[in-house]
């Protein structure tokens, strides 16, 4: 890949890829490492692709596959958060709606940024995270109502 | 409410802290100094090839080794996954799986079937496909990486599948696909391995058609361990029965009672979030391979791969959720 092009696809999509690490980790640093390690492995090893479409797929699957290693990793597990009922921040705390939206699960999350923000297709987001379009859909339907849940609460005087 | 507002709204605010300018710069440079290879490595979970051109068929037997480099090639399969080029693997392929050398030519292509290993629930098949100039130009070769030659397992048995393309030089592409046999075993078979094309359907990909069949015998290995369970596992609001998990050095199987349509994703989410615990303490994820599951009598069948192979009597145990199970 000549740095021209590599330039191109990044500046097309750095953002996506940043996002989509940042809604599986939930860590700024973490997200921007992340998204870095995946443009090196575009730069030095990419895929023969020759529409931007299937580079795109290419770039959210292995974001998507290293945040999964790292989940697993063992430096990652200890410092995660426990698994608590999430809550809204009291209004006082200074948060921001992308706070309330993180307080989603990552698999609820993720689901949701790729059909609201990138607008893709539910068929297209089970073929990249390899599941079922149902699970897809059943995510979809459990993180409308989490969200809506954790605004009402925001909402509360 | 809306949630597409909303996700607009909420990410505007996310953004990386670099400069695009520093950012790009600094991965250049970096490739750069990398020692840099052709390589590249993508799990496919559905392989697509469609267009009538040419059909061969014929039924073959297994060639002898013709000096190919067997054992490099599955190191090099898993040496992405372990993020070390230098990767060997703990696992003796040599005597689990055999060499072989078998050509087929095709319109613009000759496809290579270059070897197999297999465990009791997991075959690794190798081959490569090289395609000429013409067929490249033709068919504009980019979009081949996904538009591999399709390969059936012919076991009778309910069966399932992965393909990865772990090497690609030139014109050439070398593909391993992976079965994984749900409440069957491939120990001490034969194996008919079917190439056929399927129909591009929904992918709009091109590529070969052919037919062509290929068998490989298998020595029986009594490297399989079952260990029997009653564990409920909670999936959403669903409760499901972990009745027996089977492993060996490839990969491991789920088979559970009480699963529905509905939460057969759920219970798949939880297991491929598990790992499996080596005696030496460190851990090995897995992968997601593959699930099957029966309406009726609500029997499912979850395979998952290591992310690299691990002999078996290096496994100690592995965990999911809160659930840790002893595999000794």
């Amino acid at each position: 890949m000549t740095e021209q092009e590599f330039t191109r696809l990044f500046g097309m999509y750095r953002k996506l890829v940043y996002h989509v690490a940042y809604c599986n980790i939930g860590d700024a640093a973490e997200a921007e490492d992340i998204s870095q390690e995946v443009f090196l492995k575009l730069f030095t090893r990419p895929p023969v692709y020759s529409e931007d479409v299937q580079v795109k797929s290419w770039l959210i699957r292995v974001t998507v596959n290293r945040c999964r290693d790292i989940r697993r990793s063992l430096r990652f597990r200890l410092t995660e958060h426990t698994d608590e009922e999430p809550t809204a921040p009291a209004p006082d705390e200074g948060s921001s709606l992308l706070d309330t939206v993180m307080l989603l699960s990552p698999k609820l999350r993720c689901v949701m940024y790729m059909y609201y923000y990138e607008d893709c297709p539910v068929k297209e987001i089970a073929a990249v995270l390899g599941i079922k379009e149902s699970a897809v859909t059943s995510r979809l339907m459990r993180g409308r109502a989490e969200l809506k849940k954790l605004l009402e609460q925001e909402e509360l005087p | 409410m809306n949630y597409k507002d909303i996700f607009t709204r909420a990410f505007s605010e996310a953004a990386p802290r670099r400069s695009e300018a520093d950012a790009v710069r600094e991965i250049i440079e970096k490739g750069k100094s990398m020692k840099t290879t052709r390589h590249s490595v993508k799990k496919i979970f559905t392989c697509v090839a469609a267009a009538a051109a040419v059909l061969i068929v014929g039924g073959v037997s297994v060639g002898a080794a013709t000096g190919w480099d067997f054992l490099g090639a599955f190191d090099k399969l898993f040496a992405e996954r372990a993020e070390d080029a230098s990767y060997v693997s703990p696992v003796d392929f040599s005597k689990m799986g055999k060499e072989l050398d078998e050509s087929f030519e095709g319109d613009g292509y000759t496809l290579n079937v270059r070897g197999a290993a297999a465990s009791d629930k997991t075959l690794f098949l190798l081959y490569d496909v090289t395609f000429t100039e013409e067929f490249i130009t033709e068919n504009n070769i980019n979009k081949t990486l996904i538009a591999n030659p399709v390969a059936f397992l012919k076991l009778g048995e309910s069966s399932s599948s992965t393909n990865t393309l772990y090497m690609s030089e030139g014109n050439t592409f070398s593909y391993c696909e992976m079965y994984h046999c749900h409440n069957s075993s491939l120990s001490g078979k034969t194996v008919e391995v079917e190439f056929r094309s399927i129909d591009a359907g929904n992918y709009g990909i091109i590529s070969c058609d052919h037919e062509f069949d290929l068998k490989i015998d298998f020595a029986e290995t009594d490297d399989v361990h079952t260990v029997e369970l009653d564990e409920a596992i909670q999936t959403g609001e669903d409760t499901v029965i972990l009745d027996k998990i089977v492993y060996d050095a490839f990969s491991i199987e789920f088979i559970s009672n009480g699963v529905t349509p509905n939460n057969h994703g759920e219970i798949w989410d939880t297991l491929i979030t598990g790992h499996i615990n080596k005696t030496d303490g460190t851990q090995i994820a897995l992968l997601s391979a593959g699930g099957l599951s029966d309406g009726n009598t609500g029997v499912g069948s979850f395979i998952a791969d290591y992310t690299i192979p691990v002999p078996t009597e290096d496994i100690a145990s592995i965990t999911f959720g809160d659930i840790t199970i002893p595999l000794t």
